[in-house]
């Protein structure tokens, strides 16, 4: 996949869109709360880094097994100062005093997990005619933040693709990172049924 | 009053959940967190709606949702089942509805379909 086109790229930019746009509508639903969302970046690992610009801060990685029409790993990544304020929002709690330790909290931030990478694979099945599965969200953390990479990064032989988008919060300071990362079969099947085979 | 089980491995969507119903006048009778304590609560409990959620992690001898509906559908062919997914999940909404579910609601919960849902189960007999 080292030789992916300016179309494919523009291709996965596009449905990293749709997905993360699906996947702010649900978290707003869920926290009544107004959420953004970045433009979608497009990250070839390792020759480029996934994560950048992360703050000094402890993370929780939440992550999905994709399966289904297209397969892969589905990520939802944020940091202490980020889970407290959303978990706060979820529990209608003072994020002071959520116990981010506690089963309450941590089921919350999974159920959000899931609920925006449901969200997101919905809209990439609706559009590509795939039946696309994200399974039941493990949580890993909190974790230094030069771990993070590590723990979203497997060792390719070649290039994995992630599809990179950012949910925004303004007035909670919110700003976590949604990762799409289908696997090589998965890539080609989609950019095939989308009309750009190899 | 209508007594409800409700099935979710999350503990948040439990909360969450039985919060509506009760605001809905319904009384949570029992809660369970996989398939396998679903179908036991439910021969313990004889509940008059279950909710379940269909992607469960398994554990014990039944896996998810839908082999959890399965048995009770085996314990009480007119079990009233509510199947609780996540978007996206459309296939498996269908299995549930042909295995006997009698209706379904989606993630993040809209509490005025969890009304009209819990109101379209049970006026559908039992």
């Amino acid at each position: 996949m080292k030789n992916i086109s300016f179309l494919k790229l523009d291709l996965l930019r596009e449905l990293g869109s749709i997905g993360a746009g699906h996947a702010a509508t649900s978290l707003s639903e869920l926290a009544n709360t107004q959420v953004d969302m970045s433009v979608p970046e497009i990250r070839l690992y390792p020759s480029q880094r996934i994560m950048d610009r992360l703050k000094d801060e402890e993370y929780f990685v939440l992550r999905s097994r994709l399966e289904g029409g297209i397969s892969g790993m589905g990520y939802l990544v944020l940091s202490l100062g980020e889970a407290r304020p959303l978990a706060g929002l979820l529990l209608g709690a003072d994020p002071a005093s959520v116990d981010m330790d506690g089963d309450m909290a941590q089921s919350a931030l999974k159920e959000a997990a899931n609920i925006l990478l449901s969200s997101y694979m919905s809209a990439l099945g609706d559009l590509t005619g795939f039946t696309v599965l994200a399974d039941v969200p493990a949580m890993d953390g909190p974790i230094n933040k030069n771990d993070v990479e590590k723990h979203i990064s497997d060792a390719p032989a070649d290039d994995i693709v992630y599809v990179k988008s950012n949910l925004t919060i303004k007035r909670l300071g919110f700003d976590a990172a949604l990762l799409f990362v289908p696997d090589q079969k998965s890539l080609r099947a989609i950019f095939a049924k989308l009309g750009l085979p190899e | 009053m209508p007594r409800v089980l409700i099935v979710d491995d999350s503990l948040f969507m439990r909360k969450i959940l039985g919060d509506i119903l009760s605001r809905e006048g319904a009384q949570v009778v029992g809660e369970a967190d996989n398939g396998q304590s679903a179908v036991d609560k439910f021969r313990e409990l004889k509940p008059d709606v279950v909710t379940l959620d269909i992607v469960m992690p398994k554990t014990g001898e039944i896996g998810g949702g839908i082999a959890a509906l399965r048995e009770i559908m085996k314990l009480d062919p007119k079990a009233r089942v509510i199947m609780v997914s996540a978007m996206g999940q459309h296939a498996l909404v269908v299995e549930a509805i042909q295995a006997g579910a009698r209706d379904f609601i989606v993630k993040p919960f809209q509490q005025a379909r969890i009304a009209q849902a819990l109101k379209k189960v049970l006026l559908s007999g039992g």
